[in-house]
């Protein structure tokens, strides 16, 4: 086990090398730079975009912005080109806000995907399993922003409380209030971006589950009089949970992605946005920050799957 | 005594909204301590045959018709709690992929333990023991290591050994063996036969043994049941079956045994396959292979002649 870990820390650390490498060098492959934002403005005249250009590095060679920009970013000192403001507390913040519906939708998805998904498949074809795959297969193929909009006017119109933002704004009042007003903002956007995933979880679950009960230890297990129930979630579900683990691990980059088209809706100030913001207005170091923040977590993920592995699995020893 | 005694079972499987029956008119008996072969070509029902004993046929199965009586109980009548308390306690299997048959999460004594656990009210320590035990008499070296193997790290004719020990786990009156060696190489394969045998000996347990090797059959069997396409041909001692063979398919099966066959002289072989499910022959399902077919074989499934006592064949040429 101890080797392992060492092992896997030097080559996820390598890994990481060449990926700020290659995130750093594709966004400078990329044509325009922020000085050309808007070139036709008269009031970029061109001392202005020269004074610009050494301010940020960028008349430097590619290698030389490749130190410079990663030894502010581990010194801290790294700042958006639009605000000047330090990128990390900006990503802080940001993922602050996001964080709440990120672990509610997770959850969300995670406990109820699997129930869906296991019932499905042990009563395969009976009315439950038909009712879980055409609402499946409902919200798989309905588009997110439609629905969010549906679900907006619903819930509007119903209980005439509003769901846009984070909270109610200009609302103020004792902190029971406050709280509940908070989690009616979060519920909507979290529940829907639970539902495409319960949908696709779900039918993984089942096919999952499907599989391992055609196996031939599930026979071994009933021809020795073991009770269906046990048979099920015993000696099945363990099976067909492994391939989870792979699945779980790629959960903790969500930390940090957010959803752009739910945020956007719902104008909730989230990491997904701000990213989508940053590219637009080649606010180059709040870009590679997260670029190069996903790709760690990526590699945790993994790293965290791995080791699950090896305690599930007994096939599995690294 | 009949221990077994299996009447006209009829087991059939729905496939893409047809129904077609796998299993037809199958009756054996198996006696105490005895040991009955069924043999019979891949796809001729002998799987299916040995899981509708125990219940234990795929959902789209179905049994249709017959009686399955042990020890006085009709088990086709049996509630699935009833037949869970025979499962594994009364009647044991054992299955041809012994690579596959072990759960891959559960060590072995897990799956040994399970077998005991479900049925009997022991106590932590004893099973234990018990699990050694049983380990040891199977032959597996170290039973004391090996416990807390997991199954891949153990190799086939092992896996195999255990399987062996979860069936005799509660002490059954019968175990169902189907192919228990045909995934295991020539030497494994005499080692389990043995293994078998000696078993049996010690305990008098009844083996229902499957297989499509006549030569394990000359070393195993009293009793032999020659199954094709679904049906029994031919039933007989194994004196019966292997000095005087009655049914076409029998003997053609004796001629394709290397040790028949002169020196240097080809095997023979039965020409053609065993037809599929769906596109099985009105008449006697072996007449497109048979060199003797008349009209009436097209015409009819035959029905059994008695030729010695205990010795019965399906065949309207010949018996
Ligand atoms: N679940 C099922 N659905 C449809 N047909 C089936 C099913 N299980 C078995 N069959 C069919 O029933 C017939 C008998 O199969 P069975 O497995 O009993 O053969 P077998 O004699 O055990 O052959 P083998 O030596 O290959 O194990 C085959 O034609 C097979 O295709
Ligand atoms: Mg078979």
């Amino acid at each position: 086990m101890f080797p392992f870990i060492v092992r896997s820390i030097i080559q996820k650390t390598i890994t990481l090398f060449f990926i700020s490498i290659i995130s750093f060098s594709v966004i400078h492959l990329a044509p325009g730079e922020p000085s050309q934002i808007n070139p036709m403005n008269p009031r970029f005249t061109p001392e202005l975009i020269k004074r610009f250009r050494s301010q940020f590095h960028l008349d430097k060679p590619l290698y030389m912005q490749y130190l410079i920009f990663y030894k502010d970013l581990f010194s801290g000192k790294l700042c958006s080109w639009k605000d000047g403001r330090p990128v990390l507390r900006k990503i802080w913040e940001r993922f602050l806000n996001s964080l709440p519906l990120f672990i509610v939708g997770t959850l969300l998805t995670w406990t109820l995907s699997f129930p869906i998904g296991i019932h499905s498949a042990i009563k395969r074809g009976g009315v439950f399993d038909k009712t879980a795959t055409f609402f499946a297969y409902f919200f798989i193929s309905i588009p997110g922003f439609f629905f969010a909009y549906v679900l907006i006017i619903f819930v509007v119109n119903t209980f005439h409380v509003p769901v846009i933002g984070m909270k109610t704004f200009g609302f103020s009042s004792d902190s029971l209030h406050m709280i509940m007003d908070r989690i009616w903002h979060m519920l909507i956007p979290s529940v829907l971006s639970a539902t495409g995933g319960i949908a696709i979880l779900s039918r993984y679950v089942r096919s999952q589950m499907l599989e391992v009960e055609a196996q031939d230890y599930i026979r071994t297990a009933r021809a020795k009089g073991v009770p269906e129930d046990e048979v099920h979630y015993k000696h099945a579900l363990r099976n067909a949970l492994l391939p989870f683990i792979t699945m779980f691990g790629l959960v903790i980059p969500g930390l940090i992605g957010g959803s752009v088209i739910i945020e956007s809706i719902f104008s909730w100030p989230g990491i997904g946005r701000m990213a989508y913001e940053a590219i637009l207005s080649r606010d180059y170091p709040v870009v590679i920050t997260l670029n190069f923040i996903s790709a760690v977590l990526v590699l945790i993920g993994t790293f965290i799957s791995d080791l699950l592995y090896m305690v599930a699995d007994p096939r599995i020893r690294l | 005594m009949e221990l077994l005694s299996v009447r006209d079972l009829n087991v059939g499987f729905f496939i893409e909204e047809k129904f077609a029956l796998a299993v037809r008119d199958v009756s054996f008996s198996v006696k105490k301590g005895e040991t009955l072969c069924i043999v019979g070509e891949s796809g001729c029902g002998k799987t299916v045959t040995s899981l509708s004993i125990l219940r234990l046929i795929p959902p789209n199965g179905r049994i249709v018709k017959g009686n399955i009586h042990f020890k006085e109980k009709d088990l086709t009548r049996l509630s699935e709690e009833q037949m869970r308390d025979i499962r594994g306690k009364e009647i044991s299997m054992i299955f041809q992929e012994p690579l596959t048959s072990l759960n891959p999460v559960f060590t072995i004594k897990d799956q040994i333990a399970e077998a005991i656990i479900v049925h009997e009210n022991v106590l932590k320590q004893e099973i234990t023991d018990r699990c050694i035990t049983l380990l040891k008499e199977v032959g597996i070296p170290e039973p004391e290591k090996r416990l807390y193997d997991y199954p891949h790290q153990l190799s086939g004719g092992q896996r195999q050994r255990v399987m062996i020990a979860i069936a005799l786990a509660c002490n059954p009156s019968l175990i169902i063996a189907d192919e228990p060696t045909t995934a295991l190489d020539v030497t494994v394969q005499a080692q389990i036969l043995n293994l078998f045998k000696e078993l049996q000996e010690r305990y008098k347990i009844s083996l229902l043994y499957i297989t499509h090797d006549l030569s394990v059959v000359a070393q195993i069997a009293d009793k032999v049941c020659v199954m094709y396409s679904g049906i029994i041909v031919e039933e007989g001692s194994v004196e019966n079956i292997f000095y005087r063979p009655a049914h076409p398919y029998t003997r053609g099966l004796l001629d394709s045994l290397p040790k028949r066959a002169h020196k240097k002289q080809k095997l023979k072989s039965i020409p053609g396959v065993v037809p599929d499910l769906l596109s099985r022959p009105k008449g006697c399902p072996f007449y497109p292979r048979c060199s003797l077919t008349k009209q009436v074989c097209i015409e009819k499934i035959p029905n059994f002649k008695e030729l010695e006592d205990g010795h019965r064949v399906r065949c309207h040429i010949l018996g």
